[in-house]
C-alpha cells in the first residue's frame, strides 16, 4: 500500500493517471453522444418504417376491396352480356396408359 | 500541493461546473421555458393515441393456389378531435372542417361547448388525404391523432363465418364466428406503435422477465374466396326468387372435412354490424340451428341396410302409397301407391312407405345404432363457435311410429354441418371425419400449426358407398326428367323436403328444402349441402335447389379442373 501511495506521488505518475482521466471523461460523453445518436436514428427509422408498412397496408386493402369487388362482378351473367355463351357437344380424349416413354 | 497539480484540480472542477451548468440550463430549458409545449406533447402521446390504436392477428381467405387474401384485417387512419377550450370562433371552424369531412352539425356545437372537457373527438376513420386537408387548415384546438380498427375487405363475404370484433365493456373482443372462436390468438397487446422509445424498451424486457406464453398469430381459413363468392351469388338469385326466409350451402371435401365454402343468406356486413336491427343475422345455422332434414335422411338408411345385408337395391316391396303404424297413417308425398317397386325406385320417388319399409328390414336397434354412428344427436366439434347438438331423443322410444317418422327425416332434427358430415360417409369411402375450417395457424413467433384431416370413425364398408352412390348419381341422372344431368360426370345426389316445426307442431304450408350432392360420385373432390327456408311457390327441393346445384357443380369441375369419369 505504502508502495502505491508513493508510486501515486510521483508526478509522472498523477500525469498519466490524470490523462486517463480527462480520456475516460471524453470518451464517456463520446460515447453517450454516439449512442444517443443512434437510439434516437432508429427510433426514427422505426417510426418511418412503420408508417411505409401502414401505407404498403393500405395499399394493399385498397387492392383487397378491388379484388372483391371483381370478384363479385365477373359471373356467369356478365360473361353472356359480353357475348359469351356456354360450350356444346365437349369431348374428351382419354388414354387407358401413359403415352410418354423414357 | 504543487503548481500542477492544483492547476489541474481546477480544470477539472471548471470542467465538471460547466458541464453541470449546461446540463441545469437545458433543464431550465425544457421544464421551465418549454414546459407546456412537452406537456401536450407527453399528454398526446399518453392519452390521446393509446387508446384509439390496437392490433389484431389477420384472418385470411387461401384460394386453391395458396394464395391468401385478406378476410379481417386492421385499417390505419386519422380521428379528428377538439379541445373545446382553445376553439374561439366554433362557427368559423365547423364551415372550414365541414367542407372535407362530414361532421354531424349539432354533435359537433354541443362538444365544442363543453369548455371544461379537455378532449373530444369528433370524426373518425379518416385516410391519409382528408388528414393533410385538415392540418392545412391550421386551426387551434384541433387535433389529428392515428387511430385503427378491425376492417372487413371481403365487406359481407363468409360474414357468418368470420363474425366480427365489438366492445364488450371496455374491451375489443371477437363477438361471433372466427373472431371470437380465436380471440386468444387473434388479439395482440394493445400497443402503442408511437410509444416513447425508451418505455418500450423496458416493456419488452418487462415481457422478456414475465415470460409471457400467449402467443399472437393469424388465422387462416380453408374457405376459397372464388368459391365462396360464386356459393353466395348463387344463393342469394334463389333466395330472391323464391322470396324465402334464409338459404345456406356448405361446401366441403368429403375425403377430409375441409370446408371449402359455408355461406348464408340473408348475412350482415360486419364492418356495419352495429346497424344490423335483426341480431339472428349473426348466428351461424349451419352450426347454431337444428332442422327435420326430411328426405335426405333416406340414402343413410338404406345405406345402413345395405350395410347390414338386409337389402340390395333390387330388393322389392309393395308400395300401396301409405303404411299404418300406431294408428298412424304414413303416406307418400303424394299419397299415391306405386305397387311393386324397388330400393333404387324408393330414392328416384323419395317414398316415405319405402323408407319406412327400409328401417323395419333394418330394425329398430341398428336403425339407432346407425344413426348414432353417422354422428347424428353428436357435434361434430368444428372449429366454429356455438355448435348444438342435434335432438334424436326420439329414438329411445320404444314405438314403432318414432322409427318409422325417422326413417324420412322426420321427428330427429340435427345441424346442417351434423347431417353434411353424416351424408359425406356416402361419399368417402364409409368415414365419419372431422370437419374444419382453419386451416392453419400463422404464430408471430414460432412455427405455423397447420390442421390435420382427421378420422373420426368408419360406418359403412366401402363397397356400400359405391352401391349407394351408384344409387345416388341414377337419382340425379332423372332429377326433373333427366334436365340436370351432366354429359362427362357422374353426380350422386338427393333432394328433400319437410315440413317445418315450431315449438314441436308443424306449421302449414312451410317447408324446408334441402338438397345434397357429390361429384364425381366414385371419387368425389366435393360434397354440396343446401337448404331453403320456407321458399314461395315452389313445393319441392327438387325444383327450387336442383338448378343452384347444378350450377355450383359445373363451377367447381370448371374451376378445380376436374377430369370427367364418364
Amino acid at each position: 500500500m505504502t508502495r502505491i501511495i508513493e508510486k501515486v506521488e510521483k508526478e509522472e505518475t498523477r500525469r498519466k493517471l490524470f490523462g486517463l482521466l480527462i480520456f475516460s471523461f471524453i470518451l464517456m460523453i463520446a460515447l453517450y453522444v454516439y449512442f444517443m445518436s443512434v437510439t434516437v436514428i432508429k427510433a426514427i427509422e422505426r417510426k418511418n418504417n412503420i408508417m411505409l408498412i401502414q401505407n404498403l397496408n393500405s395499399d394493399n386493402q385498397l387492392l383487397e376491396e378491388s379484388y372483391f369487388t371483381i370478384l363479385n362482378k365477373f359471373n356467369k351473367d356478365y360473361a353472356y352480356s359480353l357475348g359469351f355463351i356456354d360450350q356444346k357437344n365437349t369431348e374428351f380424349v382419354f388414354k387407358s396408359r401413359p403415352v410418354a416413354k423414357r | 500541493m504543487r503548481d500542477g497539480s492544483r492547476t489541474r484540480i481546477k480544470l477539472v472542477g471548471v470542467i465538471i461546473f460547466l458541464f453541470g451548468l449546461a446540463l441545469l440550463g437545458r433543464l431550465f430549458y425544457l421544464q421551465i421555458i418549454k414546459h407546456d409545449y412537452y406537456s401536450e406533447k407527453a399528454n398526446e402521446q399518453y392519452i390521446g393515441k393509446s387508446s384509439q390504436m390496437f392490433e389484431r392477428g389477420e384472418i385470411y381467405f387461401k384460394k386453391k393456389d395458396g394464395q391468401l387474401i385478406s378476410g379481417a384485417t386492421t385499417k390505419n387512419g386519422f380521428l379528428v378531435a377538439l379541445i373545446p377550450k382553445q376553439i374561439i370562433d366554433s362557427e368559423d371552424v365547423y364551415n372550414k372542417i365541414f367542407k372535407i369531412i362530414e361532421v354531424d352539425k349539432e354533435d359537433f356545437f354541443k362538444k365544442v361547448n363543453k369548455k371544461n372537457d379537455p378532449y373530444e373527438e369528433i370524426a373518425h376513420r379518416l385516410n391519409e388525404d382528408k388528414k393533410k386537408e385538415i392540418e392545412k387548415l391550421n386551426i387551434d384546438g384541433l387535433r389529428i391523432y392515428p387511430e385503427s380498427w378491425r376492417y372487413y375487405p371481403a365487406k359481407n363475404l363468409a360474414a357468418n363465418v368470420i363474425g366480427f370484433v365489438g366492445f364488450k365493456d371496455n374491451d375489443l373482443l371477437g363477438r361471433y364466428g372466427i373472431e371470437y372462436q380465436y380471440d386468444s390468438v387473434l388479439k395482440g397487446e394493445n400497443n402503442n406503435k408511437d410509444i416513447n422509445f425508451f418505455a418500450e424498451i423496458l416493456s419488452n424486457i418487462k415481457k422478456e422477465l414475465k415470460n409471457d406464453e400467449s402467443e399472437n398469430g393469424g388465422i387462416v381459413l380453408s374457405i376459397d374466396p372464388v368459391v365462396q363468392s360464386f356459393l353466395e351469388n348463387t344463393i342469394q338469385k334463389n333466395l330472391d326468387k323464391f322470396k324465402a326466409e334464409q338459404i345456406g350451402g356448405l361446401i366441403i371435401d368429403p375425403k377430409t372435412g375441409r370446408i371449402i365454402a359455408m355461406a348464408i343468406k340473408p348475412d350482415f356486413d360486419p364492418n356495419n354490424y352495429s346497424k344490423v336491427k335483426d341480431q339472428s343475422l349473426f348466428i351461424n345455422p349451419m352450426v347454431e340451428s337444428i332442422f327435420e332434414m326430411g328426405s335426405i335422411v333416406k340414402p343413410l338408411i338404406i345405406a345402413a341396410a345395405i350395410d347390414q345385408n338386409k337389402i340390395t337395391p333390387q330388393t322389392t316391396y309393395f308400395d300401396k302409397g301409405y303404411v299404418d303404424i300406431n294408428s298412424r297413417r304414413l303416406n307418400n308425398f303424394d299419397k299415391k301407391g306405386r305397387g311393386k317397386v324397388d330400393m333404387q325406385e324408393v330414392l328416384n320417388q323419395s317414398l316415405n312407405t319405402g323408407a319406412v319399409f327400409v328401417e323395419q328390414q333394418l330394425g329398430h336397434e341398428k336403425f339407432r345404432e346407425y344413426i348414432k354412428n353417422y354422428g347424428l344427436g353428436s357435434k361434430t366439434n368444428i372449429d366454429l363457435p356455438g355448435e348444438i347438438v342435434g335432438k334424436i331423443s326420439t329414438l329411445e322410444s320404444k314405438r314403432d311410429i318414432e322409427f318409422a317418422t325417422a326413417s324420412f327425416g322426420q321427428n330427429i332434427a340435427v345441424t346442417p354441418i351434423e347431417m353434411t358430415m353424416a351424408l359425406s360417409s356416402l361419399a368417402n369411402g364409409g368415414f365419419i371425419v372431422k370437419p374444419y375450417i382453419v386451416d392453419e395457424i400463422k404464430y408471430e413467433n414460432s412455427d405455423s400449426v397447420k390442421t390435420e384431416p382427421k378420422i373420426i370413425k368408419q360406418v359403412l364398408k366401402k363397397e356400400t358407398t359405391e352401391t349407394i352412390s351408384q344409387m345416388l348419381s341414377k337419382v340425379y341422372d332423372s332429377i326433373l326428367g333427366g334436365q340436370f344431368k351432366i354429359d362427362h360426370y357422374s353426380v350422386s345426389a338427393k333432394t328433400g323436403t319437410a315440413q317445418m316445426t315450431k315449438n314441436g307442431k308443424y306449421l302449414d304450408g312451410q317447408y324446408l328444402h334441402t338438397f345434397f350432392g357429390y361429384v364425381p360420385s366414385f371419387d368425389p373432390k366435393f360434397f354440396t349441402f343446401l337448404f331453403l327456408i320456407n321458399p314461395q311457390g315452389v313445393r319441392f327441393a327438387s325444383v327450387s335447389l336442383t338448378p343452384p346445384f347444378s350450377d355450383i357443380t359445373k363451377f367447381l369441375i370448371n374451376y378445380y379442373e376436374i377430369p370427367p369419369d364418364r
